[in-house]
């Protein structure tokens, strides 16, 4: 390691910050730069964030006494901060001032380490974070829950302000008889307009949306099985849904996991306004599963997984054989009819599965989760984030993913903010990231959702499940649920027809 | 003089109180404290505190988690546990002499609700915080008590509400103690507004706690953690130890002395405390479970891996449980003696005692089988699984950190060993499994996890059967042939359903897993094979040894003996009770 003194303007800086910091420190003269930057996690070093986003504490992972961590807005905004056990914590406000001070700027943050038996002083190279002149949505919503297999007790989902470190619950499954309660969907990022399912005594889909919060019934006689994965059309008028008959298995290989795959699937389609559900009677519906529904921006495709209905018991070995491709539909809102399906992704050509089709807001682009074979890549650990140019065609993967699992992924409603579920950090659970895509060609380092206490990914066991960006809070609560989940479900009714034979 | 003796028996009865209490659980009530203790696993985090704070009487339930660490061991468990129900009665005394108790009342029943709360705690789910809501309750009493035995409405309020915040359902209790205390002791209007102003403070309380700040059902806000436990006996000592300590303060001015008379006042004030304890003693005794305790003991030396005790004490002294047996079965599949000694211990159950089926019942314990044999994900999910739906315990997490490290997921194995880590009993395993973080040498080498990572599936892979779980041996087998727990449980499976020709069948390949002689059971299955066929199997260049045709032989003539004469004794077959021809005929 080179030793190299530093200027007298900065040691003298620096010993004065170290004296307020270590009670009688005093000597600093043996002063050395450490020719690289400091082990910090989370990774924050080179990330582009959001004018808006909460302070990024960290957890500076190196040996020593005292530490100080200098930060320099490109706007020339100064902050310092000291720590003893390595836990940096910026104070919100101050925060705030530095990061809204320079959009499309940087700020420099420099990390000083003491060790007080050597009564030594390292420097470490600085590092940057890059500041988007575009923000993000002021919250994200989430499921917290312990990841996999059969069980649950308690599970929320939860609403956590990008901004601050403030989280609130939406809905707490401890007040619905601890049922099941998954797939929160938004319209288009709008914290009024969402749905959310809960599963058994409860049991029903919730709308929330001008009318309050409404408990239905979607499933109707012939559906495979209820209604499941959502995606809310953009006029508010529609939900298409994929009803799964899902199953869950266990390998018994320690290199794998759980296989959750479809025994049935299809779509159906829910007029919101006429409590009406429809579900396809055509070849597409009839030969394949579909699966992961997701409209276009302004409603005029229906994208979607698709495979063959596989004739055969699926075990360990065949599944590996289905691989899912991404269809979509031309739909016309006027008459919620659908046109004829054309192949966007053939996934299955390339031998891979593609899942969780999301069309960017300008609806130029589609990202998906490309992964071996099956429905449900969330347990697949080659799982990773891939882009398609939907006008060009073109195919390509976003320098945004890891050795693990990268699986659900949302837009922000400006479309320069992705946010997905990585479980880099431990393998196991999934962590909320975000990347920014101002240019496509070269989206930012992603970084995970901040956290007052940055220690909070390396000890925490449950996952940050489906995480939506919306554009205000949701002002509705678990309270609301429970009085909800106490009145008879509205009964969708079925509508006999959906397809038209040709576009 | 009398009533000397008198105040000394009434201060010796809670040290007799004690020393009984605690030589009960250190010697045969420890069941209890072992149950508890693997419960829960208390961790020294503020994280974990928190959880505790989000809810009332969470204050309660980590207090008494603390306390229940040391149940750890026993003699530690024992005294503590002892004191807490001892010291029911000190506060019942202070409380008595503090609002004017009749005192030969409070001589004679000051004992009373401790000898309730032992009785209590003889079930195994009466946990450490019930005893403490109690010692809430009446702390709480003997702080607002004025010395007319009326509540001094002020701290009255306050203390409900921290008693509520802290102890949850228990602020009832002692509200319910207060109200009625004020109303009899109220002789003004004043005392009547200050009943209400307490009645109000309670809806009030619960109000706010509803809608504005905790997220929790209406139920759990008024009764978390009251002692409702499912069991009839344990919820009628309950509903009337809180009937006493609602009317305990009212119930003491009464001034019973005079209508006794005084001539045997001073005997039955001298022998009522002691006499009571005595009762609850026998009681305890006699409600003592010996089939309990010995499904809990096993579970116990299982946790020790003290397989050959769990052996010996089920065949010297069997339990007839569907979980002592399995238990006893796990032990033997660790020792590689199912095929030679399933017999050797009682079978009530068949097949079922071998492989538990899939719930939450057997969550804490179902996953063993598939630890045992090398099933290392299914393992892992059943301890994952129990620790989503019961939380952190010690056995959940530690073979979470262990299958974690036999199938190299370091990155989450140093999750569950840094729990570990903040808990007081639990550190050094943690400590030790940490230096096999990162190691896959350290791992293989590591008598248990190495043995254990060696059975794991290798050739091909499959899914879990979880419907049919005994249909894991065989695709187990074929993914590692040279798995020999599996073909041990694949033996046991077929013994236990009776299949003498799939047993037989086994044979030719014993040798090439490395067995030196046929087992006892499956020389008994070739006979009996060999019975029905009139020719003996392949026997895979074994031979059948002699001991084993000579009770065969006698086994026949016995059988036919019982068979022509069923009046004869039955002692004459029962002595092959610990064998397959017996279990064949009779299970």
């Amino acid at each position: 390691m080179n030793r190299i003194r530093v200027s007298p303007t900065e040691t003298i800086f620096t010993a004065i910050a170290f004296i307020v910091a270590s009670c009688g420190v005093t000597d600093f003269d043996n002063v050395t730069v450490t020719e690289a930057i400091p082990a910090i996690s989370p990774d924050y070093t080179g990330v582009t964030i959001p004018p808006n986003i909460a302070p990024m504490n960290f957890l500076i992972n190196e040996e020593a006494d005292y530490f100080r961590v200098e930060v320099t807005s490109s706007a020339g905004e100064k902050l310092s901060i000291s720590s003893r056990n390595g836990i940096v914590r910026f104070p919100e406000r101050k925060w705030r001032k530095i990061t809204g001070s320079s959009p499309g700027g940087d700020i420099q943050l420099k990390v000083f380490a003491y060790d007080r038996e050597e009564q030594k002083m390292r420097s470490f190279l600085p590092f940057y974070m890059y500041i988007a002149e575009e923000p993000i949505d002021p919250y994200l919503v989430y499921r917290k829950i312990h990841p996999g297999y059969y069980s649950w007790y308690r599970m929320k989902i939860v609403q956590r302000s990008t901004e601050s470190f403030r989280e609130e619950s939406i809905v707490e499954n401890q007040l619905l008889d601890h049922n099941c309660i998954n797939c929160h969907s938004f319209n288009r990022n709008d914290p009024e307009t969402f749905l959310l399912h809960v599963r058994g005594s409860r049991g029903g889909t919730y709308f929330a949306g001008e009318n309050g919060l409404i408990k239905k019934e979607l499933r109707i006689d012939g559906m495979p099985a209820n209604a499941t994965y959502p995606s809310w059309h953009p006029s508010g008028k529609y939900v298409a849904f994929s009803a799964n008959a899902v199953r869950q298995s266990f390998y018994a290989h320690s290199d794998n996991n759980i296989e959750v795959f479809d025994l049935e699937s299809s779509l159906v389609l829910y007029d919101v306004e006429n409590n009406s559900i429809s579900q396809p009677g055509d070849a597409d519906a009839v030969e394949y599963m579909q699966t992961f529904p997701d409209w276009s921006p302004e409603g005029g495709y229906l994208y979607y997984s698709r495979t063959r209905k596989p004739d055969f018991e699926i075990d360990a070995e065949n599944i590996k054989t289905i691989g899912y491709d991404i269809a979509r539909r031309p739909f016309d809102p006027a008459t919620g009819l659908f046109g004829e399906p054309e192949i966007v992704f053939d996934a299955s050509g390339l031998n891979k599965s593609a899942s969780f089709a999301k069309v960017s807001p300008d609806g130029r682009h589609l990202v998906f989760t490309l992964h071996d074979c099956g429905t449900f890549p969330v347990w697949s650990s080659e799982a990773e984030l891939c882009l398609l140019d939907l006008q060009s065609g073109e195919f390509s993967k976003p320098d945004i993913g890891s050795d693990d699992t990268e699986s659900y992924h949302g837009w922000s409603s400006n479309g320069k903010w992705l946010v997905f579920s990585s479980k880099r950090k431990d393998g196991v659970s999934s962590r909320p990231y975000f990347s920014y895509f101002g240019s496509l060609s070269k989206p930012g380092k992603p970084f995970v959702l901040p956290q007052k206490d940055p220690s909070l990914y390396d000890w925490m066991l449950k996952s940050f499940n489906l995480p939506e960006l919306v554009t205000g809070e949701v002002s509705i609560g678990p309270r609301d649920f429970e009085r909800a989940s106490e009145k008879e479900s509205l009964r969708a009714l079925p509508v006999e027809n959906m397809v038209t034979p040709a576009e | 003089m009398n009533e000397q003796i008198n105040n000394n028996i009434t201060a010796y009865t809670p040290v007799i109180f004690f020393i009984l209490t605690a030589g009960y659980f250190i010697w045969l009530g420890e069941y209890v404290l072992f149950f508890q203790e693997q419960e829960a696993l208390f961790l020294y985090s503020g994280e974990y505190l928190k959880e505790f704070l989000a809810r009332p009487g969470g204050a309660a339930e980590y207090a008494g988690l603390f306390l229940t660490q040391f149940y750890y061991h026993p003699a530690m468990g024992a005294i503590i546990l002892a004191a807490v129900l001892t010291l029911a009665a000190f506060l019942l005394l202070s409380t008595g002499k503090r609002i004017g108790a009749d005192p030969f009342f409070l001589s004679v029943t000051f004992i009373i609700p401790s000898c309730l709360l032992l009785l209590m705690q003889t079930h195994y789910y009466h946990l450490m915080v019930y005893n403490l809501g109690y010692l809430a309750v009446l702390a709480a009493f003997r702080l607002t008590a004025g010395k007319g035995g009326k509540p001094v409405i002020i701290p009255a309020a306050l203390l409900f509400v921290l008693l509520y915040y802290t102890g949850g359902g228990f602020a009832w209790i002692f509200l319910a103690m207060c109200v009625i205390s004020m109303a009899m002791y109220s002789k003004r209007k004043s005392g009547y507004l200050q009943t209400a102003l307490l009645i109000a403070t309670g809806g009030l309380t619960l109000y706010i706690s509803r809608y504005l700040i905790f997220t929790e059902p209406t139920e759990i806000l008024l009764t978390n953690p009251l002692p409702l436990v499912n069991d009839t006996r344990h919820r009628i000592l309950y509903y009337f130890l809180t009937i006493v300590v609602i009317l305990y303060p009212v119930a003491a001015r009464i001034e019973i002395k005079k209508r006794w008379g005084s001539r045997f006042a001073g005997h039955i004030r001298s022998l009522s405390a002691p006499a009571c304890v005595l009762a609850a003693i026998i009681l305890v005794l006699t409600l003592y479970n010996p089939q309990t305790a010995k499904v809990i003991k096993f579970q116990k030396l299982v946790s020790d891996k003290e397989w050959d005790t769990v052996i010996r004490l089920h065949e010297s002294s069997p339990s007839r449980n569907l979980i002592g047996q399995f238990y006893y079965n796990l032990a033997l599949a660790e020792t590689n003696q199912l095929s030679n000694r399933l017999f050797s211990g009682k079978q009530d159950f068949g097949p079922t005692s071998l492989i538990l089926p899939w719930g939450d019942v057997h969550l804490n314990r179902g996953g063993l089988f598939y630890y045992s044999t090398g099933l290392i994900n299914e393992a892992h999910r059943w301890a994952y699984e129990s620790m989503v739906i019961y939380g952190y315990r010690p056995q959940n997490l530690i073979l979470l950190a262990e299958t974690n490290l036999i199938n190299g997921n370091y990155r989450i194995a140093v999750k569950y060993l840094s729990l570990l880590k903040q808990s007081f009993n639990y550190r050094d395993i943690a400590l030790q499994y940490e230096k096999l973080l990162d190691n896959p040498e350290d791992v293989m080498a590591h008598p248990r996890l190495g043995e254990k990572s060696a059975l794991r599936p290798v050739l091909t892979d499959f899914f879990i059967d979880t419907e049919f779980p005994q249909r894991n041996i065989p695709m187990l087998l074929e993914s590692n042939p040279g798995n020999i727990k599996a073909f041990e449980y694949k033996i046991a499976w077929l013994l236990l359903t009776k299949e003498v020709e799939e047993i037989v069948s086994l044979i030719p390949r014993m040798k090439e897993m490395g067995y030196t002689a046929i087992p006892r059971h499956v020389e008994e299955a070739a006979l009996v094979y060999s019975n029905f066929t009139g020719s003996l199997p392949d026997l895979g260049g074994f031979r059948i040894s002699d001991g084993t045709r000579t009770r065969f032989g006698n086994y026949i003539s016995a059988y036919n003996t019982i068979v022509q004469n069923p009046s004869a004794d039955r002692a004459i077959i029962d002595r092959f009770d610990n064998t397959f021809w017996y279990y064949l005929h009779f299970y």
